[in-house]
């Protein structure tokens, strides 16, 4: 039992831990909340009351809610699937396609977006290449509206193809978690292949279910930059982007109220989420006592199981590739692919007439103090949890994964709030010089998955080895640094790769902080030179650019961490 | 592994050193101007060079501008508003924002006189006097000096030919011509309460029909819209694409897409009689740091070097190096003398009188219309499509087509609702639910009577 004298570094790592997380993620929430219920210094409930009685601000919630609702059943409709298919067969190449079914997950659909257009317009790639096959009639009514005119769809299969890799990872271990005696029982009594899977094999998959459910609906409620990009303005983010995005000392807290109304459906969701799970855990009374079989597939097999995966990783690169045609074309217009090819938009954005580079050093400098933020802090706190035994430590790691239930568009909110005019944070206002409020932002979003990767690196090495090199006279620093370090290294190195690629690409911060273009970063960048007719090849190139950032970064971490990156993506 | 631990230290040093450096900032040089401003990169980067070369020749020293860019015109002019609200509880207004010259914007120049952020600059008077004070009515700087037109701009149709043919349409030559029901879903609009030169377009139709006729048409023009966008320039951009057929919008935008695409994907018209020059100004801030070479900045603009920027073709002598940039000059020489060389199609002091047109009504109009639109075409935009459609199905009786046509009030009601609007965020929030409730119920009520 740990003398307090000796717990003491701890305690005070525990209170410097705790004091940014009360500065820089309770505040903002505490700040949001106070901005939608107090108007001219006094409390009122006119603005949430208005959330749900002015019927712009309805119609708003229930398009984000359509859309997170119409996401979810599709990311379920390709996750089911091919999560269904990992886990039962064995075929050849199956490591290569479960691995690139997580590259959609980094490819921000932001980006992807401006590549959507282009291919599903009405006089989109789609539509012509139909026409020349001579499916379609070339008459000026004879194309399919995918998008439809109110852009609603638009929004939504590019949230599905980002976000039903999440859906995938989850559900695939939930099914490796199920004993596969359960389904052999039920074999035994006599139902069918397809019985055993509705009756047994899914509901016992609900948690996994559930928690892909959870984020992917919770995402795609509050989500930003893919409705902006697709003008599909009718949802509540993009109306809170408009109310704030002018720089005020009193920012309208109409705003704020629809803010509070976001976080509350989230947290509801996120709760709903964990107690259901809560219940089904309990509920699986015994682990698996042996893995389960999988078959392996004969070259039929093979083919449709391959076809199956490439099909949808392909889909989910489609848009992708639209946005590399972009960044090269000169001309794209009512043509498949585009006609006259070019180099400059790539050598624009090197240009320093151009937002362009700056905004990418901007970025660079960004993600790398946020990255270094997060690991010594993870670090920290998950030392913290893991190994000591300090009072609190369940409070710190509570914090720790809060931002993971709290909107990027809420926290951006709160930092607002909390650097308007007047206050003490102001010169760090998106208004003023939003270096530090970006870092920070970016860090606190991630820290969870840092925490995690962590912890878990942490639990899986022994503390016996520690011990060991304290009996032989180490301090504790030394300790770490000698031994628990290198142990990790590999966990610390994954999570930060991750943290350096979010906070690379992250959006609705990025879109909200960023007031000055000085300081824009890539995304923001991104967003001003699409409103800019000269500089749209521009903002395609610095897409690309991005992706490939966040492609190489990701593959990084995956070499690194194998299998196991998939457990730092559930809930 | 010492490398992991000396890693993580560091970043963290290095992480503090970002956090203090600050972002991509220019460095704080005596020999600088600082202009705040919504024109884009191009015009940016060619203004900066010609600038620099004319001020050495000139002054005998080089200056650098430093151009800040907070977005769109609406964004700028709020943040100018608050940065010298602040300024001035502290008691330093006088002491300026840090910033010298705001360049571009229209009537917002108007707007930021009135509300003091703008000081009269001193020119000389050889310079000012090749340039007229104004033309056709509609003035090309303040009588006072606050605010300088540098370029002039017009308004028109921007179309794609072979689409309209295809559905047996002839290109449209006015801007009611965009109310016609066979355009439903075909055209694009932007947004008028975040882009000032779209808000223009609709100013435009206004004062030519008057606000009895004009409202309803712009409320049609909005009922075919396929697409709504924020930026004025986007418009152009999809209709040479092809999903639209046709927008409105400011002709820089239109003839820098034509020079991009190809007259055969894209053409631009200004209707006939139908549209006027609008000002594009330049204006010194109160308290300005560099405030001589703010002056002279205004004093390059509005000087031949400058002037040709705007007309010239990009690379020909005098003109901009890489960039065309589509703008009409506000200098009359530039026109006679430069002839050939010429990127812009208009003679504006050749031509006779287009429209008659209130520029101090429209100065007023544009702090209030973008809202009252948004209000009643883009946030009922569902709405007002069916209703639209459920009028065309059923031929366009009477009584359907009065109550389309419904106003919210006389044209002096909505300056007097537009001017408390203006002011106030509350009173924002209380008139723009005012008038999305009245267009929603007219709308709705539009339905019910197709049952």
């Amino acid at each position: 039992m740990a003398s307090s004298r000796r717990q003491l570094p701890a305690y005070i790592l525990a209170a410097v831990a705790m004091a940014f997380l009360a500065l820089f993620l309770l505040w903002p929430i505490a700040a949001t909340l106070r901005a939608g219920f107090v108007a001219d210094g006094q409390i009122t409930v006119r603005y949430i009351v208005n959330a749900f009685t002015d019927e712009r601000y309805t119609a708003g919630l229930r398009n984000s809610f359509a859309i997170a609702i119409a996401t979810t059943l599709a990311s379920m409709v390709l996750g089911i699937p091919l999560a269904v298919v990992a886990n039962r067969f064995r075929f050849a190449g199956k490591r290569l396609w479960t691995a690139l079914i997580l590259v959609p997950m980094i490819l921000p659909p932001f980006v992807g977006a401006i590549g959507l257009k282009n291919l599903l317009d009405i006089r989109g790639s789609v539509n012509i290449l139909l026409q020349h096959l001579g499916i379609l009639g070339t008459g000026p009514n004879d194309y399919i509206d995918f998008l439809g005119a109110s852009g609603f769809w638009g929004v939504v299969i590019m949230e599905t193809l980002h976000l039903y890799p999440i859906m995938f990872l989850n559900l695939q271990a939930a099914l490796a978690n199920i004993d596969p005696a359960m389904e052999e029982s039920a074999r035994n009594l006599g139902a069918g292949s397809w019985r055993t899977f509705w009756r047994i094999t899914l509901p016992l998959a609900r948690p996994g279910l559930f928690a892909g459910s959870t984020i992917v609906f919770i995402w795609s409620f509050t989500e930003l930059g893919t409705p902006l990009m697709l003008h599909y303005w009718n949802v509540t983010s993009v109306q809170v982007f408009n109310f704030l995005r002018l720089e005020s000392a009193t920012p309208d807290p109409q705003a704020f109220a629809l803010v509070v109304v976001l976080l509350a459906v989230s947290a509801g969701a996120y709760l709903v989420g964990k107690v259901l799970l809560g219940q089904r855990a309990a509920a699986m009374t015994s682990k698996a006592t042996r893995a389960s079989d999988q078959r392996s597939l004969g070259p039929l097999g093979t083919v449709m199981a391959t076809f199956l995966f490439a099909l949808v990783t392909f889909l989910a690169v489609l848009p992708h590739i639209g946005v590399v045609l972009d960044s090269v074309a000169r001309v794209w217009v009512g043509s498949v692919l585009p006609t006259d090819y070019t180099a400059s938009h790539y050598v624009n954005a090197m240009d320093p007439d151009y937002a362009a580079l700056p905004s990418i050093v901007n970025s660079l400098k960004y993600a790398v103090a946020a990255t270094a933020l997060d690991v010594a802090l993870g670090l920290v706190i998950a030392w913290l949890i893991v190994r000591t035994t300090i009072r609190g430590r369940t409070l710190l790691d509570t914090l720790a994964m809060l931002p993971l239930a709290v909107p990027g568009l809420v926290m951006a909110a709160g930092y607002i709030a909390i650097t308007r005019a007047g206050s003490p944070l102001e010169a760090i206002g998106p208004w003023r010089n939003p270096t530090w409020l970006l870092i920070i932002a970016y860090s606190v979003r991630r820290l969870p998955y840092m925490v995690r990767s962590t912890v878990a690196g942490l639990q899986q090495t022994s503390v016996d080895l520690e011990e060991a090199a304290r009996n032989l006279g180490a301090t504790p620093l030394h300790t770490v640094r000698k031994i628990t370090l290198p142990l990790i290294a590999a966990n610390i190195i994954a999570g930060g790769l991750l943290c350096f690629s979010f906070a690379m690409l992250e959006v609705s911060d990025s879109l909200m902080l960023a007031g000055d273009q000085a300081y824009y970063p890539i995304t923001k960048a991104i967003y001003s030179m699409m409103s800019i007719a000269d500089t749209v090849g521009i903002a395609t190139a610095m897409g690309v650019l991005g992706m490939v950032l966040l492609t190489a970064t990701i593959v990084g971490a995956s070499l690194l961490l194998g299998r196991r990156l998939g457990a730092i993506f559930r809930v | 592994m010492k490398l992991l631990p000396a890693m993580i230290a560091a970043c963290i040093v290095m992480a503090l050193w970002i956090g203090c450096g600050g972002g991509t900032s220019a460095a704080e040089s005596a020999d600088v101007v600082v202009i705040i401003s919504p024109h884009n990169p191009h015009i940016q980067s060619e203004f900066s060079k010609a600038f620099r070369t004319w001020h050495q020749t000139k002054y005998g020293k080089p200056v650098d501008i430093k151009w800040r860019d907070l977005g769109g015109t609406v964004q700028i002019l709020q943040s100018l508003v608050s940065d010298y609200a602040a300024a001035d509880q502290r008691g330093e207004g006088d002491k300026g924002v840090g910033v010298d010259l705001f360049f571009g914007g229209g009537p917002a120049h108007a707007e930021a006189k009135d509300k003091g952020l703008t000081i009269p600059a001193n020119i000389p008077d050889d310079v000012l006097a090749r340039i007229p004070a104004d033309l056709h009515g509609v003035r090309l700087r303040d009588p006072e000096n606050y605010w300088f037109g540098t370029a002039m701009s017009s308004f028109g149709i921007i179309y794609y030919a072979d689409g309209l043919k295809q559905l047996s349409l002839a290109p449209p030559q006015r801007w009611a011509d965009l109310a016609d029901p066979r355009y439903v879903g075909r055209l694009i609009l932007a947004d008028g309460s975040k882009s000032g030169s779209a808000r223009a377009c609709y100013e435009m139709v206004l004062q030519k029909y008057g606000w009895e006729k004009g409202l309803p048409l712009l409320l049609r023009i909005s009922a075919n819209t396929r697409q709504l966008v924020e930026s004025s320039s986007t418009v152009p951009r999809e209709v040479a694409k092809g999903s639209v057929l046709a927008g409105m919008c400011i002709d820089f935008y239109g003839y820098s897409q034509i020079d991009q695409v190809g007259a055969d994907k894209a053409n631009f018209v200004l209707p006939a009689g139908e549209t006027a020059i609008a000002p594009d100004p330049i204006s010194l801030l109160r308290g300005a740091p560099h405030r001589e070479l703010a002056e002279h900045f205004i004093e390059f603009c509005l000087s031949e070097p400058g002037q040709r920027l705007w007309a010239l073709r990009a690379g020909t002598e005098g003109g901009p190096i890489k960039h065309s940039l589509y703008r009409l000059p506000v200098l009359p020489d530039i026109y006679t003398k430069y002839e050939k060389d010429l990127v812009v199609y208009s003679r504006p002091f050749a031509q006779a009188e287009g429209l008659t047109y209130d520029q101090a009504k429209a100065t007023q109009r544009s702090r209030w219309l973008g809202w009252l639109l948004k209000s009643a075409c883009i946030d009922n935009q569902d709405i007002l499509r069916q209703a639209y459609k459920a009028m065309i199905d059923a031929n366009m009786p009477p009584a359907m087509v009065a109550e389309f046509d419904k106003l919210p009030g006389d044209e002096a009601t909505a300056f007097d609702l537009g001017a408390k609007l203006a002011d106030s965020q509350t009173q924002r929030d209380d008139i723009t639910k005012q008038w999305y409730d009245f267009f929603r119920t007219k709308y709705q009520t539009v339905i019910r009577m197709a049952k």
